[in-house]
């Protein structure tokens, strides 16, 4: 079995596509879930707050059941 | 590599149970390629739940930030509840608010006693459930294989009438089943009235394919989730989906909340019902022992802090950023993050592979940029 190499960690690709935009324009119709969505990563981006999500609740990173 | 600077650490998982009450067909404790839960005591010794407290209550007095403390099995509430109530009542007792407690259960031993004493240490509630019943009973089954939808409802239904049930119930944890279709599962836990959604694949690797992966250029799951995400965005009140929150946020240039997806890393540790300090316990699914550390870390022997300085601690760690060359040429490896190492594994390469689901994550990625390509003005 091939180890894990941490050299290469420091190597990763770079999505050049990713588009912030996240000044919704008065009128705009956007699904609520999308609208809450860029709201909380302006949050995140702009003033550094944590987002509200209801879920955040339980803020653990385990992805598992 | 040499011990170093310690790695803050943001979820502590504890295996308070290594048995289940029940024996769903896909799950990775016990029908995948580990078997270390016939070594393990069955649930936490008063003796593990003590060291255990006094070990995070160390741990969270030497790193400068919260970390989230998680009940986990097998299922967890197998532990008695005098002990239950002795670990829970610990942990609130010694750990500031910030540390979040929680428990992820199939909700069929959810008594009122239980959930009073959930509710006193301010833990929140987690159910795994997979849709409605004929979706549910084709894969969580009991050990007489029958299904356990009506006895996870009946735990929901307490839960949802407890006093506390607000703060109490924090939503469902799903495993996605391809063949199925995803509008049928969403309406049928939004009309639970869940409060959140989270979904996972099927566990499963190159050497051993998840069950209703065709290959690795198939895309079954990706599909799926796309047609949730569809769903998702067309529901007038929507309920908070986890995968697909991390997805449109790592997108829009803002950060995912849990492991699996983006490019931060998760610094994760597991406590045994011996006590033993293990790897990610999903690495249990690639091969027996997989998730245990060659150094004798326990609770009862070592402190945390010392495990998040050792070096064997920081390469699991770094473990979550893929090495396999497709995946560093990638542009989308910003955003699924190389997915999570279980799901590289294969016997000849170990991790040094793409996840077997990439094609998956690639399609899914690339309806969602077409989404908000339409829908968000550039």
């Amino acid at each position: 079995m091939k180890k894990q190499r941490p050299s290469m960690i420091s190597e990763p690709a770079e999505s050049p596509v990713i588009d912030v935009r996240l000044d919704i324009p008065a009128g705009a119709e956007l699904s609520p879930a999308l609208r809450r969505l860029v709201e909380e990563v302006r949050l995140e981006t702009t003033a550094k707050s944590c987002s509200a999500s209801r879920y955040d609740r339980m803020h653990n990173r385990h992805n598992r059941g | 590599m040499s011990d170093g600077e310690s790695i803050p650490i943001d979820t502590v998982l504890l295996k308070t149970a290594s048995r289940c009450n029940i024996a769903c067909s896909y799950c990775y404790v016990y029908r995948l390629g580990d078997q270390g839960w016939l070594r393990q005591p069955p649930t936490m010794s008063q003796s593990t739940v003590d060291a255990t407290v006094r070990r995070l209550d160390e741990l969270r007095q030497a790193q400068d930030r919260d970390f989230a403390v998680v009940l986990h099995g097998g299922e967890p509430l197998l532990l008695e509840e005098a002990l239950l109530a002795r670990l829970l009542n610990g942990l609130r007792d010694r750990l500031p608010t910030g540390c979040t407690l929680s428990v992820q259960t199939n909700a069929t031993l959810l008594s009122d006693r239980r959930l009073d004493m959930l509710a006193d240490a301010g833990a929140t509630v987690s159910v795994s459930l997979d849709g409605p019943a004929k979706i549910n009973d084709a894969r969580r089954v009991g050990f007489d294989g029958g299904g356990t939808f009506e006895a996870t409802l009946a735990g929901i239904g307490r839960l949802q009438r407890h006093r506390a049930a607000e703060r109490l119930f924090s939503g469902t944890l799903s495993v996605i089943e391809p063949s199925t279709e995803p509008r049928e599962v969403y309406w049928f836990l939004r009309g639970l009235g869940v409060p959140a959604m989270g979904f996972l694949l099927p566990d499963g690797n190159h050497s051993r394919l998840p069950p209703g992966k065709a290959g690795f250029d198939s895309h079954e799951a990706g599909a799926w989730l796309a047609g949730l995400f569809d769903v998702y965005m067309s529901d007038p009140d929507p309920v908070p989906i986890r995968v697909l929150d991390d997805l449109v946020k790592l997108l829009l240039g803002g950060s995912a909340a849990k492991e699996g997806m983006g490019r931060d890393l998760n610094a994760i540790l597991i406590i045994d019902t011996d006590g033993a300090v293990t790897k990610n316990d999903t690495l249990k699914s690639t091969s027996d022992g997989a998730d245990r550390y060659d150094e004798p870390w326990t609770v009862h022997t070592h402190s945390l802090q010392e495990v998040s300085r050792a070096a064997a601690f920081r390469e699991h760690v770094e473990m979550q950023h893929p090495t396999a060359r497709q995946c560093l040429r990638c542009p989308e490896l910003s955003v699924c993050g190389g997915g999570m190492p279980l799901y590289r594994w294969s016997d000849e390469r170990g991790f040094d592979n793409p996840s077997v689901y990439c094609a998956d994550h690639l399609f899914l990625i690339s309806r969602v940029r077409r989404y908000l390509d339409a829908h968000l003005p550039g």
